[in-house]
């Protein structure tokens, strides 16, 4: 019965751990597109200025979240999406606008990437 | 290094814990689930260690959740037999009355040599003096010897024995033990009286075993 009573509260704990990680990791995806978004229009209207400051602004939000999420995700995915938020701003003007473009989708795929990790699926279960 | 250092220590104690609550067994008597547990334990907890990149709580939620399985399936198997029978499967009776059952050694994939090194290692040596020989499930041989070939018990011999209570450490190392003493209903009073009366004091024993029939032993310190 002890033992029964050990299994209910880790059960507990699991679950638990289980809904703080789908929720942190969904609340930073939902961050993190939101973000990535506005920096992708910024530049399709060729605001480049505004482009800069939203990918700033998304390396801050990153910056700020990294730490929990690599309690949760791969530390291999977390190290390739700082170099990506890294570089980002630095490509934020106009003879760059396609490298720009191009590491917003590789940086779009990646926070799918990290959302699935979280999320139960065909994919991540088999 | 430091990292390593730290989730070692981390994964270390949610092993043991792990550990601890699937119950204490030694490996040569767990059930076919309790060994698949144990070994898959080991190797999910060797990967956060090998591999710096992935994060230990993957780790330790799944030997959290093999935890839990087993602890479920012990209870369920506990309640229903059938299950038992299916995870664990069932003893088999593999010498009846000196005659080994050649159909049963088969069905287990048992060899003679495995057999009989079995039976040696309940110092058995001739299979004409068993009466019945069951194979375990977890692989162990029991044996009933026929009544003639049994060793002479005091019952046997209709003798009167004292019984003997199990004996308690009072005092080790030159502390009383205080569970011992609860145990015994004793007091410390008391025991450094019974210490006296064989000339000595608690704190100058490395041992002092007592039961509950009074039967005293005391293991004196060396200087």
């Amino acid at each position: 019965m002890k033992r029964l009573f050990a299994a209910i509260i880790l059960i507990i704990f699991l679950a638990s751990l289980c809904v703080t990680a789908t929720l942190i990791v969904g609340n930073s995806y939902r961050s993190f597109q939101q973000e990535l978004s506005e920096c992708v229009t910024a530049l399709k209207q060729k605001d480049y200025d505004v482009a800069k400051e939203k990918s700033a602004a998304l390396a801050r939000v990153w910056q700020e979240k990294r730490g929990m999420l690599s309690a949760f995700i791969n530390h291999d995915t977390v190290e390739e999406v700082d170099e990506t938020v890294a570089q980002l701003s630095s490509f934020a003007n106009k003879e760059n606008e396609a490298h720009f473009l191009a590491e917003c989708e590789v940086l779009k795929l990646k926070f799918i990437e990290m959302k699935e990790y979280c999320g139960v699926s065909l994919h991540t279960l088999f | 290094m430091l990292v390593t250092i730290i989730r070692t220590a981390i994964l270390y104690l949610f092993v043991t814990v792990a550990i601890r609550l699937m119950g204490k067994r030694q490996i040569g008597d767990m059930q076919p689930n309790e060994l698949v547990v144990t070994l898959l334990i080991s190797e999910i907890a060797a990967i956060p260690l090998q591999d710096a990149n992935q994060p230990v709580l993957n780790g330790v939620v799944a030997i959290f959740m093999l935890v839990i399985v087993e602890i479920i399936m012990s209870v369920l198997t506990m309640k229903y037999m059938s299950l038992h029978k299916i995870l664990s499967g069932k003893s088999v009776i593999i010498i009846k009355d000196g005659k080994i059952d050649q159909k049963a050694m088969k069905q287990v994939r048992l060899t003679v040599v495995d057999l009989v090194e079995l039976l040696r290692g309940q110092d058995v040596f001739d299979i004409s003096t068993v009466s019945f020989a069951v194979l375990e499930v977890n692989g162990s041989l029991s044996v009933i010897l026929k009544p003639e070939h049994r060793p002479i018990t005091p019952k046997d011999m209709k003798i009167q024995i004292k019984k003997d209570g199990l004996p308690l450490p009072v005092v080790s190392d030159g502390k009383i033990v205080a569970e011992a003493l609860k145990e015994l209903k004793l007091s410390e009073k008391e025991i450094r009286e019974l210490a006296g009366m064989r000339h000595t004091r608690p704190e100058e024993l490395l041992l002092m075993t007592l039961d509950q029939y009074g039967n005293c032993n005391i293991v004196i310190k060396e200087k």
